[in-house]
């Protein structure tokens, strides 16, 4: 069976485009290129309206991954994505058997993606777009979260999660406590910051939250409220909220 | 009048003095004594606690009547007994109520001034509620006595309390500093061992590689002087990111060169849509920085201007001198700071960096008015002596 894929080659890199074109020149047969685009958003509108069969994408590309570009898609084509990005997440692909092709391009990689695509006339169309973006996205953040930027006018501090003993609000501004005794302020609120911070961070009452790697001693106080002692500079005490007794019950395995 | 020849008396000061040595001296070693004898530990510290009180209360006695008084009538066996038993008295009270003070855990939570005050307070009432009643015993409707009494024993209660007060804040000072010692130095460690992981490895971006690896693959065919021009500055940036030298130090001028040559190869892999501009003040180049510093926050800019807007891009780096230090200025023509910044992987290393070679010395600055740009700040000059 002889059939004809139009393709669109998708890439910021006019460098990653021309190889890829050139490298496609050998199965002029089976791909004709019929368009490029430097970007995602070129890309999508490229799609819409050229209709390809296949397309070659990238992932990483300046203003939306691969992944984004696909989930604003009305036309769904066939899809070999281009990457260089590390063996981590490869593995991402692979259980979700997306095709692909790591860059720099081997010729026989691209010789057994365009043989499938001719063998099955399809290739993974229905891509869980949104569950390998999360995969992703989880990769990254667990990563990358390792401190707390906190600006004071222009300038930004970042307070690493590990030096932070707890958080305490007062008024509009939140303060910060770092372990070794220094005290930083932030606008932000409370609940802003919960979010940002990892699992060790932790609320004891209204307007504290402690660092739980950070607790050096506790003790059960009058009216169900707990004394937390923190390794700080200070040795700080804290008191938990009365409302927060049966959480921290449940939390700390009491 | 009283008997006593003058070397007996000058005998009775010496002994004295020497109990109200022996008992500061056991006073100030209070939580040692008897460690290795008594086990229980109530039992210990109030036999301690008679020891100290024996001594000091026997050191102040021939400043009350009631030592010559008892000698006189009863003898010196009496006399002591009389001494012993007091002492039992004040220890079994007058300690124990103070113990209980120092250590009741409602008490602690008072700030440390105030709960020593009230140690003292206590040991001073409690001291005076025994003393008093013996005394009116001893003599009955004797106001002058009393009153005298009162005094000495305010006098001794408070000087006892103020010996163990003195002695409390100078344990909790040694461990103040003590603890506060430790703690700096885990963080360093902490710190040290950390950022100096990440401050020798994956200086270039491993993605950045593969990409540049992917443009010269095309440029081997399309454009061989370029892919040749690509190929030796990608050798250049990865044989500095490899750091033969093992520091986590580099001149100013290094830096610069290797920021170039990074831009080089951004150039030519985006086809000549960025432009870039060095200002560096040249009095500057022989001085140290972290290595690796300006690289990331370059390769953020061109990943803002350039790669965002895919328009053409100008980047510039400057330095300057300023009081006590240089600064570093990386400016683009992409879209503005975001008003929440979470620094990324790259800038964060650049934080890390800083945070390990120049601690508390250096600030960095994103401002999008008058126009946007990274400053970082470096209070601290270190020239590097070997290139001079």
């Amino acid at each position: 069976m002889k059939q004809q894929f139009n393709a669109l080659l998708i890439d910021d890199e006019p460098a990653a485009r021309r190889l890829l074109k050139s490298l496609l020149h050998s199965f002029q047969n089976t791909i004709t290129i019929i368009g490029e685009a430097g970007s995602g958003k070129e890309a999508i509108s490229k799609i819409n309206t050229l209709q390809p069969d296949v397309i070659f994408l990238d992932i990483q590309m300046p203003d939306m991954t691969g992944f984004e570009v696909l989930e604003q898609l009305q036309h769904q084509p066939n899809i070999i994505f281009t990457t260089a990005y590390e063996q981590f997440a490869m593995k991402a692909f692979e259980s979700f058997s997306i095709d692909y092709l790591l860059k720099p391009i081997k010729e026989q990689r691209l010789e057994q993606s365009i043989e499938k695509l001719k063998t099955f006339g399809v290739l993974n169309n229905q891509i869980d777009t949104s569950g390998i973006r999360e995969f992703i996205e989880q990769l990254q953040t667990a990563k990358k979260a390792t401190a707390l930027p906190i600006r004071s006018g222009d300038r930004i501090n970042l307070v690493r999660f590990e030096t932070i003993s707890f958080l305490e609000a007062r008024d509009k501004y939140v303060s910060i406590h770092t372990i070794d005794g220094k005290k930083m302020l932030t606008d932000q609120s409370l609940a802003a910051l919960e979010e940002k911070l990892p699992d060790e961070f932790y609320r004891i009452q209204k307007s504290y939250i402690i660092n739980k790697d950070r607790i050096k001693e506790m003790h059960r106080h009058f009216n169900s409220r707990y004394l937390f002692t923190m390794d700080d500079k200070d040795q700080t005490k804290i008191t938990s909220g009365r409302t927060y007794h049966d959480q921290i019950k449940t939390e700390f395995g009491l | 009048m009283l008997a006593y020849s003058i070397y007996e008396f000058l005998l009775l000061i010496f002994i004295c003095l020497g109990m109200a040595l022996i008992g500061l001296y056991l006073l100030t070693n209070f939580d040692k004594l008897f460690t290795q004898s008594i086990r229980p530990k109530l039992l210990r510290k109030n036999v301690a606690a008679f020891v100290v009180i024996f001594c000091i209360t026997a050191a102040f006695l021939p400043m009350s009547s009631t030592f010559f008084y008892i000698m006189e009538k009863h003898g010196f066996w009496w006399m002591l007994a009389w001494q012993t038993g007091t002492s039992v008295l004040l220890t079994l009270i007058v300690y124990n109520l103070a113990r209980f003070v120092a250590e009741n855990r409602r008490f602690k939570k008072l700030p440390f001034i105030w709960h020593q005050a009230l140690i003292i307070l206590t040991i001073i009432i409690a001291g005076l509620s025994i003393n008093m009643p013996f005394t009116y015993i001893l003599y009955p409707h004797q106001a002058n006595v009393m009153k005298l009494t009162a005094i000495s024993s305010i006098y001794l209660a408070g000087a006892t309390g103020l010996v163990y007060a003195m002695n409390r804040y100078l344990a909790k000072e040694r461990k103040r500093k003590f603890d506060a010692k430790e703690l700096e130095l885990s963080r360093m460690r902490e710190l040290k061992s950390k950022a100096e992981l990440e401050a020798l490895q994956s200086k270039v971006n491993p993605h950045f590689l593969y990409n540049a690896l992917n443009s010269i693959a095309d440029l081997s065919i399309t454009d061989g002087k370029k892919g040749r021009k690509m190929t030796i500055a990608l050798a250049d940036l990865f044989r500095y990111s490899i750091n033969y030298s093992n520091s986590n130090f580099a001149t100013v001028q290094e830096e610069v060169e290797m920021t170039e040559v990074y831009l080089q190869i951004e150039k030519i892999r985006f086809e000549d849509r960025l432009n870039y501009f060095l200002d560096i003040d040249t009095t500057l180049r022989h001085y140290l920085i972290p290595r690796f510093l300006l690289q990331p926050l370059v390769e953020n800019a061109v990943k803002h201007g350039l790669k965002a807007t895919g328009q053409l891009t100008k980047i510039d780096i400057l330095l300057r001198p300023i009081e006590k230090g240089m600064v570093f200025e990386i400016k683009d023509n992409g879209p503005d700071f975001p008003e929440s910044i979470t620094p990324g992987y790259g800038v964060k290393s650049v934080y890390d960096k800083l945070d390990l070679l120049f601690p508390e010395q250096y600030e960095i600055h994103f401002s999008n008015t008058p126009e946007k740009k990274i400053s970082v700040f470096i209070f601290k000059m270190i020239k590097d002596e070997t290139t001079v």
